[in-house]
């Protein structure tokens, strides 16, 4: 058997067109073409066992390694197989090769990876970071909530101003909505930067702004706010997302590898767009803990859809202070803008409230 | 390429001679690689991702020929491996640290700067040891001296900015003008202010000689001028230092036994930022034009959807043509000073091939979810190899040389971050 190829010799870049020889029993000789060529090609010959074959890909150039350290290269890709699998029992590299060629694999390599991929970022990811959350122990959580909480106190709080008997009558209604076997502890602090706002931090300690209880005009909605960020820490919400944000970059990187092609952009954007689709959904399994809570107290769950519309006030006359270009935001607009915040909308978290008490008022009338 | 019809060694001229790189990959053919990648790469987790990363690299680099011989890939996917191992276990370290402790997380980030020079050097020495053309290795002589002095002066600038601002924010005046802002802020909260935040109100603006604007807010002094001094140099010398950059890493780079030569000259680089600093500008007074235009057609009646999805598509375009514009006059910038013995390189990337290039691969993505993804590449690459050239007598003449120098056990972690160095 024969077949043309290039030599490279590896000390200079000459290179010269050959002529490889394969006796049946593997002998392989090289034949230059030229008289000036027989100068520059110095092997003589050795069993095609002996050659380091590389991995066919496509129908690109095939690269032969000789014992003396030359290179051939040749686009025969179907003469080498056919040597391949006569003389050596490269598997590895020819089922690659074959893989890539057969269109059974293909489909089926499609289909398999649009549903990994969606079923990974839709329920395979958050199962995967709830399961492991569970696994991690509290007290591995709470120095890092302390830590947080230093950091906060440095950068984004200051001490409370809410008067001492204030304080203590929000904290002792809090402890007594508690069960038994749930040990949070309340803190107050002012933050101007933050405006009015809950924190749960992963130590178990819930952080009340000053501005969010001059918000609420009466104490069930604070209650109702320190129920949703309950419902935070007792889905562990903190290390679950930590644990899901580090899941799709991993995802990212088998997939996007590098797409160098066009603009890094392309390949953020759906991480950032997931990303703040998960924190929706941990506000609403917050908000949904929330209200079973206050169920169980005999609280009126229209107080925390009360405060849910008093932050928006809020919020909004902010912004329409800052620009008074937004001010005609029509509905359809605003769905849109619900694939790029972390809360889902408030109009979308009220009707959940309203849905949730006529559910809830079928079994109890 | 037609073996047979010519005889003896590699077409060759004796007279220097133009002759392109041909690329020969095809969408379709790289999409059966891609998605087999991907789909092995899932189900052995992410394992096999090294092995996806050698077969592209192959496919790509043995496509490309010039003068009837193609480049190789050498790289053994089990380094390849070892390295991803490695900095995915300190990616994860630095996202539980940013995550967890934001104490520590500015730590972090420094580790992480300073590490890259580096990084960089190694992921640049890794890259051209495994290429290969006509059997002769590529080499980067690993100067980490030289990376980390050329990095030192953006960074040391840098700094020289960022910590004057933090103490002039942190400074006790500053501080006092945020805090009454607020206190107003919040006496204001129910409509009025009473009498008794009225006197502590002034008390505060007597005790820490605050100035009132006519808002009524306390104004906050900004930073000294001097402080802005060091920015204003780093972006007078940031061409500068694109320049030494380029040049390191063009001298430090071998093909067998010859060093590659770069005469790109320090006013070759400000001329294309200069250049770029006219289109932004340009671009936005046109765009601005465009938009009091259609404010005044269509009367103050607040913005449509239309408007803004038009909007929206425009700065797309105009962020894509930015981009374009700079990897193209880059490109040609440092491939056409570029030369290695009497061979010299050219490229002529045009702004406008490239543009829609960018353009038309980010759509077919967006449509395709993605899927399309191997002919964007594929499109991509061959619009920039086809674009450069050699002229030449001939590329017979460059010898092997025996490096003495050993791989060194970082250069993987530099491949994994694969940090872009735009070679």
């Amino acid at each position: 058997m024969q077949f043309e190829a290039i030599y490279h010799d590896g000390e200079t870049s000459r290179s010269e067109r050959v002529v490889v020889s394969i006796s049946d029993e593997g002998l392989v000789t090289l034949i230059a073409d030229t008289a000036s060529a027989e100068r520059v090609v110095p092997f003589t010959e050795c069993r095609w066992q002996d050659l380091v074959v590389k991995p066919r890909i496509a129908q690109t150039p095939r690269w032969i390694r000789l014992p003396n350290g030359a290179q051939l290269e040749t686009r025969n890709n179907d003469q080498v197989d056919h040597l391949q699998s006569h003389f050596q029992q490269g598997a590895f590299s020819q089922m690659l090769h074959k893989l890539e060629h057969s269109w059974w694999m293909i489909l089926s390599g499609v289909l398999f990876t649009v549903c990994f991929v969606w079923g990974g970022v839709q329920y395979g990811l958050p199962a995967a970071a709830k399961y492991s959350a569970e696994l991690i122990p509290n007290d591995v959580l709470y120095p890092l909530g302390d830590e947080v909480l230093v950091w906060m106190d440095e950068n984004l709080f200051g001490p409370s101003q809410l008067p001492p008997e204030r304080q203590a009558k929000l904290s002792l209604s809090f402890q007594q909505l508690l069960n038994d076997d749930q040990e949070y502890h309340l803190l107050f602090r002012a933050s101007p930067k933050l405006g009015a706002n809950a924190l749960a931090l992963p130590n178990d300690h819930i952080i009340l702004t000053d501005e969010l209880v001059r918000l609420a005009t009466d104490d069930e909605q604070i209650l109702a706010v320190l129920a949703h960020e309950v419902g935070h820490l007792e889905h562990k919400h903190a290390l679950r997302r930590v644990l899901q944000q580090a899941g799709l970059a991993s995802m990212l990187m088998v997939f996007a590898g590098d797409v160098s092609s066009v603009s890094s952009v392309v390949a953020y954007l759906p991480a950032l767009l997931i990303e703040l689709g998960y924190s929706r959904d941990f506000e609403h399994e917050a908000d949904e803990y929330a209200l079973q809570f206050m169920d169980q107290q005999g609280m009126d769950k229209q107080a925390f859809a009360r405060m849910l519309m008093l932050l928006t006030e809020q919020s909004v006359g902010k912004d329409e202070e800052n620009s008074k270009l937004t001010h005609k935001s029509d509905d359809q607009s605003k769905e849109y803008l619900e694939y790029l915040s972390t809360h889902p909308g408030v109009d979308v978290r009220i009707e959940r409230i309203n849905a949730w008490r006529r559910e809830s008022s079928v079994v109890e009338p | 390429m037609d073996i047979t019809a010519t005889e003896g060694s590699l077409p060759e001229t004796t007279r220097q001679q133009k002759t392109g790189i041909e690329f020969s990959g095809t969408g379709k053919e790289f999409f059966k690689i891609w998605i087999v990648n991907i789909f092995l790469s899932i189900i052995t987790l992410g394992i096999y991702s090294a092995w996806a990363k050698v077969r592209t690299n192959q496919y790509f680099y043995s496509n490309t020929s010039l003068l009837g011989s193609s480049f190789q890939y050498l790289a053994e996917p089990v380094n390849i491996l070892k390295g991803r191992v490695i900095a995915v276990v300190l990616l994860a370290a630095y996202s539980i640290v940013n995550n967890l402790f934001p104490k520590y997380a500015h730590f972090a980030f420094i580790l992480l700067m300073l590490a890259i020079p580096g990084l960089i050097v190694l992921s640049l020495s890794f890259r051209m040891r495994n290429t290969a053309y006509r059997n002769i290795t590529f080499h980067f002589q690993r100067n980490f001296k030289q990376a980390y002095v050329i990095f030192a002066v953006p960074v040391i600038l840098l700094s020289l900015f960022i910590v004057p601002l933090m103490l002039h924010d942190n400074s006790p005046e500053v501080q006092a003008a945020y805090e009454y802002n607020q206190m107003l802020e919040e006496y204001a909260a129910d409509d009025e202010i009473s009498i008794e935040e009225d006197i502590a109100l002034t008390d505060f603006i007597e005790t820490h000689g605050l100035v009132i604007d006519e808002t009524g807010y306390a104004e906050v002094p900004p930073p000294p001028m001097w402080s802005f001094i060091p920015y204003v140099f780093f972006i007078l010398l940031f061409p500068l230092w694109d320049q030494a950059f380029s040049a390191f890493k063009l001298r430090h780079s071998r093909f067998g036994a010859s060093n590659f030569a770069f005469d790109g000259g320090i006013w070759d680089f400000y001329k294309m930022y200069l250049l770029a600093t006219g289109v932004v500008i340009g671009l936005g007074v046109f765009i601005t034009t465009v938009l009091i235009f259609i404010r005044q057609t269509q009367g103050l009646m607040g913005f449509n959807p239309l408007l803004i999805a038009a909007g929206a598509i425009l700065s797309f375009a105009v962020y894509m043509l930015i981009y374009a514009y700079f990897s193209v006059y880059k490109q040609n910038l440092i491939v056409n000073n570029s030369s290695i013995d009497d061979v010299i390189l050219v490229s002529d990337l045009e702004v406008s091939g490239m543009w829609w290039i960018y353009v038309s691969n980010t759509l077919i993505l967006i449509l395709s979810l993605g899927l399309a993804t191997p002919w964007a590449k594929v499109r991509a690459a061959k619009y920039r190899l086809e674009h450069t050239a050699v002229i030449s007598g001939s590329l017979n003449n460059f010898v092997a040389k025996q490096e003495k120098e050993r791989r060194a056990l970082g250069e993987e972690i530099g491949e994994a971050f694969d940090v872009d160095i735009g070679f």
